[in-house]
């Protein structure tokens, strides 16, 4: 019984310990027992089980510092493998970190998966994903399928006093009920009261974000019920948001607001119109219903709003679509796609490291018979083996986590900023310990393919020492079969950066429109008491109006010509939305005396207004197509005047001459203006985005004083250097105003296409990286072939084979399981491209140059790693193989 | 094979010294090494199973200790026992460990002594 346990005991010691010494303690045991007491037994067994982990760990060291012994003999290799490792490891331990920062976690709302962002859609320009007031509030009436709904809008303010510099800071205005929507509460005072949300005094509230408060009123929390100016109007804080506040509406579409007052819209105000579409709605499903139910009502009311109100609409419908669609739907094929080619890359990585270890194995054939004959057990030599392949990864996957450390930082900080919460990419615990599974698991595959030899080696036995030509032939096909793999993942990433690379190449060449070079852009604002004359002096709204618009002109002129008078300068001119700067404001556009019914296939209820001053066409190189520009004459009391895109005047007019015919911007009756002149197109919503219609209006003209504006100065020098005198400059007009966004416009239109040139750069160096990767294995491999063939080869020279002849049967091996891998590969990429289609711009996924690019690119690379292992054969002295 | 150092292997555990010492008189098989020790020392030290083979299995390894093929009359002993004997790496690291015992020893001594540290 004592004995039958003791050699249960025993069994905790590793296999290849109680191989050696179990026989001998259990005899030593019996012979104790037999003569010791019974207590005596025990203590063996306890001596027994607490030696234990002492003998595994004894054994593991061994086998470690065997490993580090084998692995360091080879130090060339031993570099490759980690280099592989490191890069495979590290790529997809970073990307994680991005999708899961960006893609997995949840948005940071309550019940995140039933806010869904409510969209107008139409023809002609009233796709912009926007809507006017009066449609949000009869949605807002009308519709059963939500619980809530509100609408947002921004604008930009300056925040003064506390002896403070003046601060430029980004307002959302929304509902009143908008954080009860997405489950938010401050930290102190409350939020917006249904009295506040209306035309009035009462909406002059304001909720600021922890940042704010902590940055302007050093996290004070007397600061509710205190009045601070915003431009100068007094509004009461009644709230503070907690610190852990994250809202990716406010970060994303409303520039990074900090400031939430209520919506408050007077619904006969001229900005409140249904096709004035700047409002962004939002809302919560009610329980049991449906994005599509709710979709569908949408759209029941659309064509409802439709019939009723012909002239506002056209073509109108509705999409109703998760909130997390909206801002994650565009990146997540570009992550998707990224991820898929950090994928490969391991299996590339992998790959390459089972294939030095292959080749490992082959060379150590011998060493691995005699110690099998010595009476080393499989399962030792497997042990062994693994050992040395997980050694190899964690060394690799240690690496690899710190090249992923640095990665995501570098993606977090300078990454596209059109990628939603890339900035929060880090390595977070979830991220580590997908690298650590993914280190071990990349250990074991590769320590496992190479395992069959080492095998097959065991069981051959000291009686066949030395390699034998079947044994080669063996070693080789897996190896070839492992170069075809690796080509046709390289040719499968070569196509995909080649077609996203072509599409970036053929945005570049897309015309913008605007001459972005040379030209210096930043924001400056008219905002205070100097900015609203007649306010004091309680003078009718018209009038105020009116000096309010004299004041910020003359103004913005005055600031203009300062600039233009610089060394250097050749023009300043101003906008209120800068084109591709992702600023959209459309206004509705009623042809004056164009009867509605009947011809609204050729309405245009929608046009992308631009406030802009004199000057501005020949700052951006618009040019004039018709007409004339707008001139300085263009201003309050004179003939209220427009200019137009073609594309307005090609789907407006269709035909007419627009150029004398009378517009309306907003609601139909609102004043007319004169079309004087065409220019052409400008691509203001993204390179790749279609042109809407356009219409620019002088500054002077507009129906209110612009509180900010996007300036353009041209220069003949570096635009860059133009910012310190321009700073001072504008100092020296107005002290108070604030100055944001300074940089050169080539900047803006590259931010613009920041995520295509992403996803564009980080596949290229993924497809180079493997391609690389790909070719070493295949140069390696065919040198091993070579040296072991070496005595089959020289015999051939020594019968007369020619030098030319033996490079070409080295060349012929080396490219036949290129050629395979060229093939699978480029049949991979054909079945897979497809996904790629939403990335591309101006050429097809099956886009023929592409694909015999990438592949005569490989080939190439392929007949370069082959060369010198051929070279090498056909170098053999046939004399001294055969003597050896 | 890298270089043999003596200084490497100590100081000994009691129970490595134990062993070594049990095999300076000729080779001898694992129950036969706990015997001795017991008896060398009055049974003030007593070494189990688990523990002799750990030694024994790390000395194998290092070459201080190996089986020996010898076997005494099959009917005097068990032959499927493993025998083991000191190499002569095991006899220097033996030695060794002996001097440094000794010297700690007279160390000790020469402080502890009456009349060693008087003021």
């Amino acid at each position: 019984m004592a004995d039958r346990l003791f050699r249960l005991v025993l069994r905790l010691l590793p296999e290849e310990f109680r191989a050696a010494y179990a026989r001998d303690m259990a005899a030593t045991f019996r012979a104790e027992a037999a003569s010791g007491p019974t207590g005596a037994r025990w203590r063996t067994m306890a001596d027994v089980v607490r030696r234990a982990p002492g003998i595994h760990a004894d054994i593991l060291r061994r086998d470690l510092r065997l490993a580090i012994r084998t692995l360091t003999a080879r130090p060339l290799a031993l570099i490759a493998a980690l280099v592989t490792l490191t890069i495979g490891i590290g790529a997809n331990v970073a990307m994680y970190a991005v999708i899961h920062a960006v893609l997995l976690a949840p948005l940071p709302y309550r019940d995140a998966s039933r806010l869904m962002a409510v969209r107008e859609t139409g023809v002609g320009g009233a796709d912009s994903g926007t809507m006017g007031y009066l449609t949000f509030t009869d949605i807002k009436t009308r519709a059963t399928s939500f619980a809530d709904l509100v609408a947002a809008s921004q604008s930009i303010t300056t925040l003064a006093g506390g002896g403070r510099d003046a601060e430029r800071v980004n307002v959302m205005r929304a509902s009143r009920t908008y954080f009860d929507m997405i489950g938010a509460a401050p930290a102190l005072g409350r939020t917006f009261t249904e009295a506040e949300d209306k035309p009035g005094a009462a909406r002059r509230v304001m909720i600021l974000s922890d940042s704010l408060w902590r940055r302007r009123f050093n996290a004070d929390p007397s600061v509710i019920d205190r009045i601070v100016e915003l431009s100068g109007i007094p509004f009461k804080v009644i709230g503070v948001l907690p610190a852990t506040y994250q809202d990716l509406v406010a970060s994303r579409l409303y520039q990074g607001a900090e400031i939430w007052t209520p919506l408050g819209y007077d619904p006969a105000a001229v900005f409140a119109c249904r096709t004035c579409r700047h409002l962004r709605v939002f809302g919560r499903l009610a329980p049991g219903v449906t994005a599509e139910q709710a979709t569908t009502e949408a759209n029941r009311l659309f064509d409802a709003f439709e019939r009723e109100t012909p002239k506002d609409y056209n073509q109108a419908g509705a999409d109703v679509r998760p909130l997390a669609d909206l801002f994650l739907g565009p990146v997540r094929p570009v992550l998707l796609t990224l991820w898929a080619g950090v994928a490969a890359l391991l299996l590339v990585a992998c790959g390459n490291v089972a294939h030095l270890l292959m080749l490992r194995a082959s060379e150590r054939s011998e060493e691995i018979a005699v110690r099998t004959a010595l009476g080393v057990s499989r399962t030792r030599l497997v042990r062994q083996f693994l050992t040395e392949s997980i050694l190899l990864a964690v060394a690799g996957g240690t690496a690899g986590m710190a090249v992923a450390w640095a990665a995501v930082r570098l993606v977090a900080a300078e990454g596209p900023d059109q990628i939603p919460r890339l900035a929060q990419a880090a390595m977070t615990v979830d991220v580590v310990l997908v690298g650590v599974a993914l280190t071990l698991a990349s250990g074991v595959i590769f320590g496992l393919l190479p395992l069959r030899q080492v095998l097959r080696h065991a069981a051959g036995g000291l009686q066949r020492p030395g390699v034998r030509a079947t044994d080669t032939a063996t070693a080789w096909r897996s190896r070839a079969a492992l170069i075809t793999a690796n080509v046709a993942i390289a040719v499968l990433l070569l196509v995909g950066s080649g077609l996203l690379v072509r599409s970036l190449g053929g945005l570049l060449a897309v015309a913008p429109g605007v001459d972005a070079s040379g030209v210096l852009t930043f924001n400056i604002f008219a905002s205070g008491e100097r900015f609203r004359p007649g306010q004091a002096a309680n003078l009718p709204d018209d009038e105020q109006n009116r000096l309010q618009i004299a004041a910020a002109v003359q103004y913005y002129d005055e600031v203009l010509a300062k600039i233009r008078a610089l060394p250097g300068v050749t023009e300043a001119a101003a906008t209120t939305q800068l084109p591709l700067g992702g600023d959209m404001d459309q206004y509705g556009f009623h042809v004056h005396g164009r009867a509605t019914a009947g011809t609204r296939e050729s309405e245009a209820p929608s046009a992308d207004r631009f406030v802009v001053t004199p000057g501005y066409f020949s700052a951006l190189r618009i040019r004039l197509v018709r007409g004339r520009l707008l001139e300085d004459r263009d201003r309050q009391g004179a003939e209220s005047v427009a200019v137009i895109n073609e594309t307005a005047a090609r789907e407006v007019f269709r035909g007419e001459d627009p150029l004398g015919k009378r517009v309306s911007l907003g609601p139909a009756d609102a004043p007319q203006r004169l079309i004087v002149g065409i220019v052409n197109d400008v691509r203001h919503g993204g390179l790749d985005a279609e042109v809407f219609p356009q219409v620019y209006v002088p500054h002077g003209q507009w129906a209110w004083a612009e509180t900010g504006l996007a300036v353009v100065v041209r220069t003949t020098g570096d635009p860059a250097a133009l910012g310190r005198p321009i700073r001072d400059l504008i100092r020296g007009v107005d002290a108070m105003q604030p100055i944001t966004n300074m940089r050169p416009y080539t900047e803006v239109v590259a931010a613009s296409i920041g995520t295509r040139r992403f996803a564009a750069t980080l596949l290229t160096v993924f497809a180079a990286t493997t391609i690389v990767m790909a070719m070493v294995g295949l140069y390696g491999s065919l040198g091993v072939m070579v040296s072991q063939r070496r005595r089959e080869l020289g015999v051939r020279l020594a019968l007369g084979a020619t030098a030319a002849r033996v490079r070409r049967l080295v060349l012929v091996n080396g490219l036949r399981p290129v050629a395979a891998g060229l093939f699978a590969g480029a049949l991979l990429a054909a079945v897979s491209v497809g996904a790629l289609e939403s990335m591309l711009y101006g050429v097809r996924p099956l886009d023929a140059v592409t694909f015999l690019g990438a592949a005569a690119a490989l080939a190439a690379c392929a007949v370069l790693a082959c060369l010198i292992p051929a070279a090498r054969a056909a170098r053999i002295d046939p004399a001294t193989t055969l003597r050896n | 094979m890298a270089r043999f150092n003596v200084s490497h292997f100590l100081p000994l555990t009691p129970a490595m010294f134990q062993v070594l010492v049990a095999l300076a008189d000729g080779e001898k098989h694992g129950y036969a090494i706990l015997k001795e020790v017991t008896r060398r020392t009055g049974g003030k030290v007593t070494l189990r199973a688990g523990t002799l083979y750990t030694v024994i299995g790390r000395f194998v390894d290092d070459g201080l200790i190996e089986e020996t093929d010898e076997r005494p009359d099959p009917s005097l002993d068990d032959e499927r026992r493993r025998y083991y004997r000191l190499t002569e790496r095991g006899r220097a690291v033996a030695v060794a460990e002996t001097e440094r015992l000794t010297e700690t020893l007279a160390q000790a001594r020469a402080k502890l002594a009456p009349g060693a540290r008087r003021v």
